[in-house]
């Protein structure tokens, strides 16, 4: 599959006037159309599209344009509220959320002049990473429909893959915008914890939640960072968040490559990743992070206890709204205690220090996305490195790490497997430093990609 | 707390499965007593009218 075209490459067509924001959304509606198959989509009126289009074309041909980005469409999670569509997280369990507002960050682009295209099918409530669990049903691999997208903002995943749009909103919270980002080679970046705003943002769990852009290119996500960094004052982890800056980075940058009991991939994954890391101009060295398992519970604890006491009203109100597997998660959380889940968010703080303080100095830290490349549909469990865990496991098995910590975290495409689909790699930058980390990718996406995936 | 004869087979395996995937994780896991949990409370950022 060839990329589709860029944010960036529509933001400069708009610019030079040889596209329209109503000639894009045509097409977005009609490649829709013709990608039905993915099942990407929860929501999509033509009408509410094309009326937001016409009136970015109009902005623009009267010089009123809003921002580079006016015209440009935008497809969003289910899980991000919209004033122009139902937000239902892809679930029968209807959410107990005002509607005909917008969250921060749709708001945020709505004023920028993008035109809000679609909600995206998610894995319900974004409690899982297969995105076979959907009220509207399983999303499809534009690379071959018979495999998953990998989740859970897998719909957002399929949209940008197909080309129907260039970019998407997803959310993250053990890989949640990474893990559809790599299974469907395209690029998808999770800010750091408290940097980018959640509110409207439906949570699943407020300790490791991080809303993010998913896109075609990598340059796409300088485009849409400013709108996503920075205080909200609706959302307190924001509080004094720096804006989106500019940064570039010189000079060879020190790659940490993390290994260990509990890091293992496959060969064709550890091949793809060796062969990448081999072409860049960096200094790279090796590290065992221990106690992987340790902090593995910790995330895990966390997401089950806040994920309960988020749902804990709708659960006693409409159980039978949840699908059996996540009501069986929410069971599980309101069975952990006040202790163990205290002892977690102090597993979350000792990870930090062990990777800011005890782990040779790093500019980012860099691990597969995904041990495996996108299984098959139904495939309950994966074998890599000796080991066989479930598909859900799989794909969140290095990703997590990211969210219990709270760092900015990318993922680019590295290659395909012998099967076609895409290996995604994962970079991790220090908190706080997410100009940095794009800095650095860029550098890398360019010696690998050739800025081109 | 849902009663545990409310739910299917497959869910009480799932939720057992679960429990005691974190509960031996975290206790391998645990740090020092005198560190602090990671939370966030910051009063002046609940202030929306200043």
């Amino acid at each position: 599959m060839k990329r589709s075209e860029s944010l960036s490459e529509q933001v400069a067509a708009l610019a030079d006037g040889s596209q329209t924001a109503s000639f894009l959304a045509e097409r977005s509606l009609e490649r829709a159309k013709k990608n039905a198959g993915l099942n990407a989509f929860a929501a999509l009126d033509e009408r509410t599209v094309l009326a937001q289009a016409e009136a970015a074309t109009q902005r623009r041909s009267s010089g009123k344009t809003l921002s580079p980005i006016d015209g440009v469409p935008i497809a969003v999670k289910d899980n991000y509220l919209t004033k122009d569509y139902p937000t239902t997280a892809c679930s029968n369990a209807a959410p107990l959320e005002p509607s005909g507002t917008d969250a921060t960050l749709v708001a945020n682009l709505r004023a920028a002049g993008a035109v809000i295209f679609a909600k995206t099918n998610m894995h319900e409530w974004a409690y899982g990473a297969t995105n076979d669990t959907s009220t509207i049903g399983v999303t499809r691999n534009p690379h071959n429909l018979d495999h998953i997208t990998g989740g859970s903002s897998g719909g957002s995943g399929a949209a940008v893959a197909a080309g129907i749009v260039a970019a998407a909103l997803g959310s993250d919270t053990g890989g949640s915008v990474r893990i559809p980002s790599s299974a469907c080679g395209i690029y998808g970046f999770k800010p750091s914890y408290g940097r980018a705003s959640r509110n409207g943002v439906l949570p699943l769990s407020w300790s490791l939640d991080a809303p993010g852009p998913m896109t075609a290119a990598l340059e796409d996500i300088g485009h849409l960072l400013p709108f996503f960094l920075g205080a909200d004052p609706k959302d307190n982890s924001t509080f004094n968040a720096a804006p989106f800056g500019q940064i570039s980075f010189e000079g060879k940058p020190k790659l940490l490559s993390l290994t260990g009991k509990g890091l293992e991939r496959s060969d064709e994954v550890d091949a793809a990743i060796r062969s990448a890391l081999s072409t860049l101009d960096a200094a790279i060295t090796e590290a065992q992070l221990a106690n992987v398992t340790g902090y593995f519970a910790a995330w895990e604890a966390i997401l089950h206890c806040e994920a309960t006491a988020y749902h804990n009203a709708l659960l006693a109100k409409n159980p039978e709204g949840f699908t059996s597997v996540t009501r069986a998660h929410l069971e599980a959380g309101r069975r952990l205690t006040g202790v163990e889940f205290l002892e977690a968010q102090k597993l979350r703080t000792h990870l930090l220090k062990v990777m800011l303080n005890e782990l040779p100095d790093w500019d980012a830290l860099v691990l597969p996305t995904l041990p495996v490349p996108a299984p098959p549909h139904g495939q309950d469990k994966q074998k890599f490195g000796g080991r066989s865990v479930t598909t859900q496991d799989s794909m969140t098995w290095f990703c997590w790490i990211g969210n219990l910590a709270g760092l900015p975290c990318l993922t680019i495409p590295v290659g395909k497997s012998s099967k076609g689909l895409p290996i995604g790699m994962m970079l991790m930058g220090k908190p706080g430093c997410d100009e940095k980390l794009l800095a650095i990718a860029r550098n890398i996406d360019q010696s690998i990609n050739g800025g081109e995936a | 707390m849902t009663d545990r004869a409310e739910l299917t087979d497959d869910q009480n395996d799932r939720i057992d499965a679960t429990l005691k995937r974190i509960r031996a994780g975290l206790k391998r896991g645990v740090p020092s007593p005198d560190e602090e949990p990671a939370h966030i409370f910051k009063p002046e950022a609940v202030n929306e009218k200043k």
